[in-house]
């Protein structure tokens, strides 16, 4: 009997002769925060791709809530309870703040549920709820990066893969996503982070999968993983 | 060979009477009646082309079988021998759903499958689907114009000065306000048209959203096919000929309505469909009929050179 929400097995996924993944195995507990590191090109975002429905894997296999789910499309997943937070500027510039918000909701029925939800998110990024009337497209970076975020909770996740939550912005700003990566954690969602800031993902985590070239390098506690000369060389910015 | 509206029914008074401001509002009434004829397809443009970034060539030819399945309803129910406002309703609402459902296979059997492909393929595949309507209608139909029975028989609603508002324009211009409203309304108002807003910017962030795409666009198609059939039975109304080609010409100067006012941008189409109807009506009414096509196609040049992104447009830049 297994309590891994999320089980990958030997995925291989490629862009045409350009083989993207080869044979990659992953799994998130249920309730854990895994990060998944390595450098650009690696088959992160790739594997995310594929676990959330928006690419097919050549071969292998992805285990959620211990249901194969490798052959269904995106947006089947998501009424499943599997959400994916697209990277960096991934909201609806064209929608306003609630728009986007709502779209998140999309699948949703339970209206009560969803609003008490939506009550969540603000209290979560208050500077989304100033803005809620405004266009998407014209938050700065870290507030787009909010109500994407927030936009993912709407759909109430049972597991949360988030593609790079701190690329581009401010150090301060970073804090303050970081922190609500904490908050979304503590209230029961798994969620499977994907980052290039290494170090900053590695504190938050309980586990850690390095990705080099498509191939699983390392894995194991994150702690662990932090402590390994070739992480530390090659990810948090340590010459040799 | 071209098909061109042919002079429509009924006498146009203000024409005929006076000189001055009437012939001046006789003009802008008859203007904005076939302005809005080429709104309403121009929508259907600017539906598609907002969520797939393809202009729909076919769409002038659905355009065409609307106003045929509107012909042979009108037959079925005798509208033209004893014509009913109930009938005309009737008329309308099959021409809308048979063209809706054409819509919905037009996709779903030509553009779906290259889904995948440049997009190059779908355009060439638009071009063909184009081609494939106007044969097969030639064929299915003949060749030779058919007469569109009188849905509405003409009368004069409503004159002043020397100028006049039949009941066919005002059946026209009341039809097009329904529908664009309505239109209006499922685009903002609607989880539908949330759901068309999002996918015009992303389908693969709308999919990650639980939206499911295919059902979305197949539905715009449905959408735009079915206010082409709508257009189809206005112009049947105002001008009594139907015919194959009959969606060339009327299809093309839609288009260059759509690209006016910024393709892919509603607002923009209806009022693009307006200038066009309103300055070829001038142009005929004031020059001479025979610069009224050379108007449309040198407007659309003029934009190509002046504001490609159109009146409303946004100046999208081409994302890699």
């Amino acid at each position: 009997m297994s309590t891994d929400i999320l089980e990958i097995r030997n995925l291989s996924a490629s862009y045409g002769a350009v083989q993207a993944l080869h044979g990659v195995g992953l799994r998130v507990p249920q309730g854990a925060v895994v990060s998944l590191i390595g450098a650009n090109g690696a088959g992160k975002t790739t594997a995310l791709k594929v676990v959330s429905g928006l690419k097919r894997p050549d071969s292998g296999e992805v285990l959620f809530k211990g249901l194969r789910v490798d052959a269904r499309p995106a947006h089947e997943l998501v009424r499943m309870g599997l959400v994916h937070c697209p990277e960096g500027r991934g909201v609806f510039p064209n929608l306003t703040v609630m728009e986007n918000l709502r779209l998140g909701a999309y699948t949703r029925r339970d209206k009560a549920q969803a609003a008490m939800d939506l009550d969540w998110v603000w209290s979560l990024f208050p500077r989304l709820f100033e803005r809620r009337r405004q266009g998407a497209g014209t938050l700065s970076g870290g507030e787009q990066q909010m109500l994407a975020m927030g936009r993912s909770l709407m759909a109430r996740p049972a597991l949360l893969l988030m593609d790079e939550p701190s690329l581009g912005l401010a150090p301060q700003v970073v804090d303050s996503i970081f922190e609500a990566v904490l908050k979304i954690n503590r209230q029961g969602c798994s969620i499977l982070l994907v980052e290039q800031n290494a170090q900053r993902a590695l504190e938050i985590s309980s586990l850690a999968w390095v990705l080099e070239t498509g191939r699983v390098l390392l894995h194991g506690p994150a702690a662990e993983i932090s402590r390994n000369p070739r992480v530390r060389e090659a990810y948090l910015g340590e010459g040799a | 060979m071209r098909y061109k509206f042919p002079s429509s029914r009924g006498s146009s008074p203000g024409a005929a009477l006076g000189t001055g401001m009437q012939t001046f509002v006789q003009h802008l009434i008859d203007g904005i009646a076939l302005g809005s004829i080429y709104a309403l397809i121009a929508l259907g443009y600017t539906l598609v082309y907002g969520i797939l970034r393809l202009i729909n060539f076919a769409h002038g030819d659905i355009f065409m079988v609307g106003a045929f399945i509107g012909l042979f309803a009108a037959q079925a129910l005798h509208a033209g021998a004893d014509p009913t406002p109930l009938k005309f309703g009737l008329v309308m609402l099959a021409a809308m759903g048979g063209c809706a459902l054409l819509g919905f296979l037009v996709e779903r059997l030509a553009y779906r499958p290259l889904q995948q492909a440049p997009r190059i393929n779908l355009l060439i595949t638009a071009v063909g689907v184009s081609l494939l309507l106007e044969n097969l209608g030639q064929v299915v139909f003949g060749p030779n114009p058919k007469f569109f029975p009188d849905l509405l028989p003409h009368t004069v609603l409503f004159s002043f000065g020397g100028a006049a508002v039949s009941n066919h324009q005002a059946v026209v211009l009341g039809t097009s306000l329904v529908l664009m409203v309505g239109l209006e309304w499922l685009v903002l108002k609607t989880r539908l048209g949330l759901a068309m807003r999002a996918l015009s910017h992303s389908h693969e962030t709308a999919s990650l959203m639980g939206i499911p795409t295919g059902l979305v666009i197949a539905f715009t198609f449905c959408v735009g096919s079915a206010l082409a059939a709508a257009a189809g039975i206005l112009v049947g109304v105002s001008y009594p000929r139907v015919d194959p080609l009959m969606g060339i010409l009327p299809g093309i100067k839609a288009f260059v309505a759509a690209v006016l006012g910024g393709i892919g941008n509603i607002r923009g189409a209806v009022v693009g469909g307006l200038i066009l109807g309103l300055s070829e009506e001038m142009v005929s009414g004031y020059f001479s009929s025979t610069y009224r096509d050379a108007l449309a196609f040198g407007i659309l040049i003029a934009i190509l050179l002046l504001k490609p992104e159109g009146l409303f447009g946004r100046n999208e830049v081409e994302k890699v």
